[in-house]
């Protein structure tokens, strides 16, 4: 349970903060473009589906155990 | 044409505000304010990102390009996006409290958690007040997509006349009628964003010539000053904690039907961000092809007229207006909750809703003559309001977790936050260009913390919500 948990804010949580925040810090200052799109902005647009996908493996992966029992039969009707 | 346009737009939605009405005029207070806590998952994700892509967006954020550069475009692209991720993990949590408590502002929350009437005194009034730039940030917009139109107002009538379509819309639509238009303004948002974004692009002959142009003309890509870089990776830092925790999205939370669906919506939200790679695309067109605004506010509006036939400027002008409109309605609505619930709780209906009115009216008063007497980069007035609603941060992660935290220390650290939060704002303090509010957020933990521990509260036992089970 607590190793689910756990698991789950590093994924859904940790990674997308550290790779924004950290991709922003490193990659500021460089200008080179990544198919026309300067890379900062190229980081950033990379990071819309990335986080998406972060939030559904901590669904998918960790935090529907904890649901499914009152939950899943509920909304699947 | 843009005129009639947008004319018939506005017509349009008054008369969806007046059908979602009919047939519903006994609503009761839980329906009227958090809409019964029965959204399933698309409703609920479209009233959550219909409150979070306003007119902020489609014309602050543009015009924050236009007059800051990269700088500013990332920010807001970043605090939004980290949104996110805390809102799976938090707002599940708040929707159980406020489902444990039948709350329906955030107020709620802490009267009945603390059963402490100064605490959801100082709660209730510090909310009302970092309300007003919200305010003010919607007339910022309103004004510049009037004056979309090609009529040549002066801001103080484009105030007026944006005032009182407001107006009109709130007391005709009522309640339920916003959840509905929403749908309406985000399509016709998403079409004029999009539409700019790809007559940029083929104006341009592509992303490669607009971005190397863009260079030439000696604007910037990059963030290259590490005091920038301290203000940027601060404030999305704050502003991406404080998201959830505003008044205005607190009861957004509760009207999902569950917390599992409010997870499962969480893990789309990222996507719908789409639209800002083509607002950037306009926002650098425009520094290139349209260098000398006066007033970068409108540098998007500007850029659509460049662009497009005037009947598509219209749309795209009444889009951003019903964004905006929709934003001071659901404002109000929130504001005239806290008036009734949380500040006058005791008093005759009659005076109450009296004193709503009164309230909502004063509101969207300060608004105005704020927009007209201290006019801002819409981006900045985002930013403040942040600044306040960050200070609730302590209080939300004390009652969903801490036994420890008592309600005195939540008063003293909100009062704290707010009091250091406005002064730093005021004096114009800058500590290594970290953003105010967090600075602010800071004092505010320390002080909830020591006073929490220093002025023991003896008679309660205060079980945080966290120590309950999952619930259906």
């Amino acid at each position: 349970m607590a190793f689910r948990k756990v698991t789950s804010l590093l994924t859904g949580l940790v990674i997308p903060y550290l790779s924004v925040l950290g991709g922003i810090a490193f990659i500021g200052k460089y200008d080179t473009p990544i198919f026309g799109i300067p890379i900062l902005y190229f980081w950033i647009f990379l990071w819309l589906p990335l986080t998406s996908l972060c939030l559904a493996i901590s669904w998918s992966c960790f935090d529907r155990y904890e649901y499914q029992i009152n939950q899943s039969r509920k909304d699947a009707k | 044409m843009a005129a009639f346009v947008f004319g018939t737009i506005m017509c349009l939605s008054i008369a969806i505000a007046l059908y979602a009405r009919r047939g519903k005029d006994v609503l009761n207070v839980e329906q009227y304010l958090v809409g019964g806590r029965s959204f399933s998952g698309i409703l609920f994700f479209f009233l959550a990102v219909g409150e979070i892509y306003t007119i902020g967006t489609m014309i602050g954020f543009p015009g924050g390009i236009y007059a800051k550069g990269a700088s500013y475009g990332i920010w807001f692209v970043g605090y939004i996006l980290l949104a996110y991720p805390v809102g799976y993990f938090l707002a599940p949590l708040l929707w159980r409290a406020g489902k444990k408590y039948g709350a329906m502002t955030s107020p709620d929350l802490f009267k009945k958690h603390y059963s402490h009437r100064g605490l959801e005194l100082v709660v209730t009034i510090s909310a009302l007040i970092f309300m007003i730039p919200l305010g003010q940030l919607q007339f910022e917009g309103l004004i510049v997509a009037l004056s979309a139109l090609g009529f040549d107002l002066s801001p103080v009538m484009a105030v007026i006349i944006a005032g009182c379509i407001a107006f009109l819309y709130i007391s005709v639509s009522g309640v339920k009628a916003p959840a509905l238009v929403s749908i309406l303004k985000d399509i016709l948002m998403f079409l004029g964003i999009l539409i700019a974004g790809i007559a940029v692009l083929i104006k341009m002959e592509g992303v490669s010539n607009l971005f190397t142009f863009a260079k030439q003309h000696g604007t910037s890509v990059t963030i290259d000053q590490p005091e920038v870089m301290v203000f940027v990776l601060t404030t999305i830092l704050f502003q991406s904690l404080a998201f959830y925790v505003t008044p205005l999205s607190i009861p957004m939370i509760f009207t999902s039907r569950s917390e599992a669906t409010i997870k499962k919506s969480q893990r789309f939200m990222p996507l719908y961000m789409f639209m800002f790679p083509f607002l950037i695309f306009t926002s650098y067109y425009a520094l290139v092809a349209i260098p000398n605004l006066k007033n970068p506010n409108q540098s998007f509006v500007a850029s659509v007229s460049a662009l497009l036939p005037s009947w598509l400027v219209g749309l795209v002008a009444a889009g951003a207006a019903l964004s905006g409109i929709l934003v001071l309605a659901v404002s109000s609505l929130s504001i005239g909750g806290m008036v009734s619930r949380n500040l006058l709780p005791n008093v005759p209906e009659k005076l109450q809703r009296k004193s709503v009115q009164i309230t909502v009216f004063l509101y969207l008063l300060i608004s105005m003559g704020l927009t007209l007497l201290a006019p801002n980069l819409m981006v900045n007035i985002i930013n403040m309001a942040y600044y306040g609603y960050g200070q609730f941060l302590p209080g939300i992660l004390a009652l969903l977790f801490s036994r420890k935290i008592t309600p005195i220390g939540i008063t003293t650290g909100l009062l704290v936050g707010d009091i250091a939060a406005i002064s730093m704002h005021i004096l114009h303090v800058n500590i290594y260009n970290i953003n105010i509010g967090l600075l602010a957020l800071i004092l505010n933990f320390a002080t909830t913390y020591t006073v929490s521990i220093l002025v023991k509260n003896r008679s309660q036992n205060i079980i945080p919500i966290i120590t309950r089970h999952v619930r259906a």
